[in-house]
């Protein structure tokens, strides 16, 4: 089914504002690769401390998802980031997602449209009914205020993911297809136009 | 007339840039949450409007004023009137096109 659904032209749906997902590619990883090993941002990264090189990369990636898109400028076509659907669930209709930015772009807030088009797609073409998206408890201070006016807080686990000589809380936020009703998530999903 | 925060239902654009009470405003309806009173030198960042805030916050702008900011451009501002003068200078580019 996956299969089916990447062979498929890219759906309308997958290009926004300011950013357009493009299936990932072999073209897209050095640019990936800059991004998950900078210095800045192996911290967030599950290989932290790994320097993998860009083919064992592109290996991995494949290996962790088989709906995933690279994140693409439409104003310069560069390749600025990933988004990927993990732990596929068809059975129960849900899935994690997964973004992956430059660090200092993720201030900017422009880039993170790249994951609302891949739930979008998810929700609307896939099928899927609920997203889970989990992040340390700094990162989802750099997501900036009103979290919680788009996505449901699940749950946090305590002192989960090792951040230099401690622990850091993992918070888990789950997006329901149903529950996309609101003005944030219209605005971010084309659906006032 | 819509208000200056519809931005969902009515979709005339509106001619002028915000004014502090207005994009508090449109930030309580848009981002979720009110930042409080506004002053010109406030820092976007510290208000909480960076990362998934400044997203819904330019986009509910570009739907109520009926204007494009660039990319490189949202990334590059950084205090409340540095963004109110964007929407000013896109609305008078808007203008002078049309």
């Amino acid at each position: 089914v996956t299969a089916q659904v990447l062979d498929r032209p890219v759906d309308r749906g997958l290009v926004g504002r300011r950013v357009r997902l493009e299936r990932l590619s072999r073209r897209h990883i050095p640019a990936i690769h800059a991004v998950v090993t900078a210095d800045d941002a192996v911290d967030d990264w599950p290989l932290c401390g790994q320097k993998l090189a860009p083919p064992q990369l592109e290996a991995y990636l494949w290996r962790q998802s088989q709906l995933q898109f690279a994140v693409v400028r439409r104003d310069t076509d560069d390749t600025i980031g990933l988004v990927q659907a993990v732990e596929e669930d068809r059975r129960n209709g849900m899935a994690d997602l997964a973004v992956v930015v430059a660090p200092e772009l993720w201030r900017a807030g422009w880039p993170l449209e790249g994951a609302i088009l891949l739930a979008n797609h998810m929700f609307d073409v896939l099928g899927f009914r609920k997203l889970y998206f989990s992040m340390h408890a700094s990162t989802r201070g750099r997501l900036g205020g009103g979290l919680e006016a788009m996505f449901a807080l699940e749950c946090t686990f305590t002192r989960h993911l090792r951040r230099g000589d401690s622990y850091e809380d993992l918070h888990v936020f789950a997006l329901h297809r149903d529950r996309r009703d609101t003005p944030g998530w219209r605005l971010l999903s084309g659906r006032h136009r | 007339m819509g208000s200056t925060t519809s931005g969902t239902h009515d979709e005339r654009p509106l001619a002028g840039p915000p004014d502090l009470p207005a994009l508090r405003e449109h930030i309580r309806r848009h981002c979720g949450f009110d930042p409080g009173p506004l002053t010109p030198v406030a820092r976007l960042d510290d208000l909480g409007l960076s990362g998934l805030a400044r997203l819904r916050l330019v986009l509910g702008l570009e739907t109520v004023y009926g204007v494009e900011l660039p990319a490189d451009l949202v990334s590059a501002i950084e205090t409340v009137d540095e963004l109110v003068w964007f929407v000013g200078v896109k609305l008078g580019q808007k203008e002078e096109a049309t």
